[in-house]
């Protein structure tokens, strides 16, 4: 309950700051970051599809490869399926004990902007882990709302929670998008947990928590045609679903990350 | 198609409020190895503690985590005396690899049973249990141990906040000291032993007569060299041991001058010097003899002018096990 109440005040904070956004642009500025939901929705008929790469060096020493598909069914609702899949590793510790860690994550999610003036939307979805950690489906929520600032900036709030059970992971989101160019655009989020431990240290084994963030410049490749965006960056997060983004690579560890999407 | 969409988005949502299962971990890494399972271990410390009947004694209980553990660790202990009090501060933990800590305190009556506890100590979490045992001397008024302390001219004083040991008691004899140290400035440290079966103490004090007042290195300096291999020298001395008894207002003394002979050794390049003092006291009128021995360190200045090591706020601690039975009957010695 105490999630829910956050993840409410959250959003009700936003409803004053958050003004209409025309979705014209085949590439949004308010449009998903690296770890945070878009505080829009596609529109009815409209499809985007998201390949990504994240390769982790360092302890987590795994790649995760992503896929998403997004879909908007009208009305103000969208529906989301992503996939993140990874090997099984283990990072051994002091004393014979080790950090398992990889493995999958399929999430299936229906967002919902209530106010078409308002850049908010809120979201809930189904996740079924398959990691070393959790093998049973969970429940997330979220909301994200936008506001831009002229027409080259953008700040997202994204606050989400995984409904784990003993140990529920509330993030507040917090993103930017600036135009820098008329092909590029920087994008950068950051999601510092409030609740719940979300990885485990690589000294004692420990549960710890840690914040989830990275940068990425995102080039419009309108060579390929219109709404093909391709992202490049680097990140601590090991996806984009709500789980995967509320979880950073083991003992702080970055990942080179590519990600290309295509709308329509 | 678009309501068919809506209602399959929204059927998985009611399922799952409970959250995922899994207990507490996290989303994604798990420990493992290492014996598996994360777990805790608790010890306490110190194994023993005798206390007399009201007083009160304090563990140390330390829960370490293993493998990653780190759920709290409720304490909880069995076996303390039924009239007292036991308790834990905090009564919960959350244990750390390198150890979390939490304060048994155990406290007793007057009426609390003279007897051997043993205190079972307890720390569950979930289905976690592991326990580590302690024990608890609680003594009789009439044959408990006490420690006295002393310092400069006053008088020996009992760590009982209960006032004076033996005033107004039956008559009490030494049986054993369990440590007697003898301080300085700074302090000097060291075992000994007391023993007797007749002796009445209401205070203690002692007092440096002679010799071991003050003593100068360059005294020592003048025995031989400060340099080379390890030296020693030796300073006699004496002080004044004085045992005072008071019952029914009639104050008794009994003195006796103790010799006593320092050690002094250095190593050549070491910037310590070792102290060693050595006496034995002789009480007239009960047999036992006091014999002390002991060691310490005190900082040495090679080439500097010669140092004063002034024996002031001298120092006695000592504990006692005094035993009723080798007392006489009040009055008598």
């Amino acid at each position: 309950m105490l999630t829910l109440n956050r993840l409410a005040l959250a959003s009700l904070a936003l409803w004053a700051a958050s003004p209409a956004v025309a979705q014209t642009d085949p590439v949004p500025l308010l449009a998903q970051t690296i770890h945070l939901d878009a505080p829009v929705v596609a529109a009815a008929g409209k499809r985007a599809c998201t390949l990504q790469v994240r390769s982790f060096g360092d302890a987590e020493n795994l790649t995760y490869l992503q896929a998403g598909y997004t879909a908007g069914v009208g009305c103000g609702w969208e529906t989301a399926l992503r996939v993140s899949a990874a090997e099984l590793k283990s990072h051994a510790l002091a004393g014979g004990a080790a950090v398992r860690h990889g493995g999958s994550d399929i999430e299936l999610v229906a967002r919902r902007r209530p106010w078409e003036n308002r850049s908010i939307v809120l979201q809930a979805g189904v996740a079924q882990p398959r990691t070393p950690a959790r093998g049973k489906p969970c429940f997330t929520l979220g909301a994200s709302a936008g506001y831009e600032i002229g027409s080259d900036l953008a700040l997202t709030l994204n606050p989400k929670a995984v409904i784990l059970k003993e140990n529920v992971l509330v993030g507040v989101g917090m993103g930017v998008a600036a135009r820098a160019g008329s092909a590029w655009t920087l994008i950068a989020d950051c999601t510092p947990l409030v609740t719940g431990d979300n990885t485990r240290s690589i000294i004692d084994g420990g549960k710890i928590r840690r914040t989830v963030y990275g940068a990425a410049l995102r080039y419009n490749a309108r060579e390929f045609g219109d709404g093909v965006t391709v992202d490049l960056g680097w990140t601590t997060g090991l996806g984009s679903s709500t789980g995967t983004s509320l979880t950073p690579g083991l003992g702080d560890a970055k990942a080179l990350y590519v990600a290309v999407t295509a709308r329509r | 198609m678009r309501s068919a969409l809506r209602l399959a988005a929204f059927a998985w949502l009611p399922i799952l409020l409970a959250g995922c299962g899994g207990g507490s971990d996290t989303y994604n890494p798990t420990l493992t190895g290492g014996g598996g399972t994360p777990d805790f271990t608790l010890a306490v410390a110190p194994a023993t503690r005798t206390i007399a009947a009201s007083g009160s004694a304090a563990y140390t209980v330390t829960v370490t985590a293993v493998d990653g553990f780190s759920k709290p660790v409720a304490l909880t202990v069995t076996g303390a005396p039924s009239d007292g009090i036991a308790g834990f501060t905090p009564s919960t933990v959350t244990p750390t690899s390198k150890g979390a800590q939490s304060t048994l305190n155990i406290g007793t009556t007057t009426s609390t049973t003279t007897n051997p506890y043993t205190l079972t100590i307890t720390g569950k979490c979930g289905a976690i249990t592991k326990t580590a045992t302690a024990q608890l001397q609680v003594t009789s008024i009439g044959g408990r141990a006490f420690d006295l302390a002393f310092t400069g001219n006053g008088s020996v004083v009992a760590d009982d906040p209960n006032g004076p040991l033996i005033e107004g008691g039956p008559w009490k004899a030494f049986r054993e000291v369990r440590n007697l140290s003898f301080g300085a400035s700074p302090a000097i440290q060291m075992p000994g032993r007391l023993q007797g079966n007749q002796c009445v103490v209401d205070t203690m004090s002692i007092q440096y007569l002679s010799g071991m007042n003050a003593f100068h290195l360059d005294e020592a300096r003048s025995q031989f060299p400060l340099t080379g291999q390890q030296k020693s020298v030796y300073v006699g001395g004496s002080f004044l041991m004085c045992i005072h008894r008071t019952h029914l207002g009639v104050l008794s003394e009994y003195a006796c001058t103790v010799p006593a002979e320092a050690e002094i050794t250095w190593q050549a390049g070491s910037d310590q010097m070792q102290f060693r003092l050595t006496g034995t006291v002789t009480f007239a009128d009960w047999a036992p003899d006091i014999v002390v021995t002991g060691e310490s360190s005190l900082p040495r200045r090679e080439g500097s002018p010669p140092q004063t090591f002034t024996m002031t706020n001298c120092k006695i601690h000592a504990s006692f096990d005094y035993d009723a039975e080798c007392s006489p009957a009040p009055g008598k010695r």
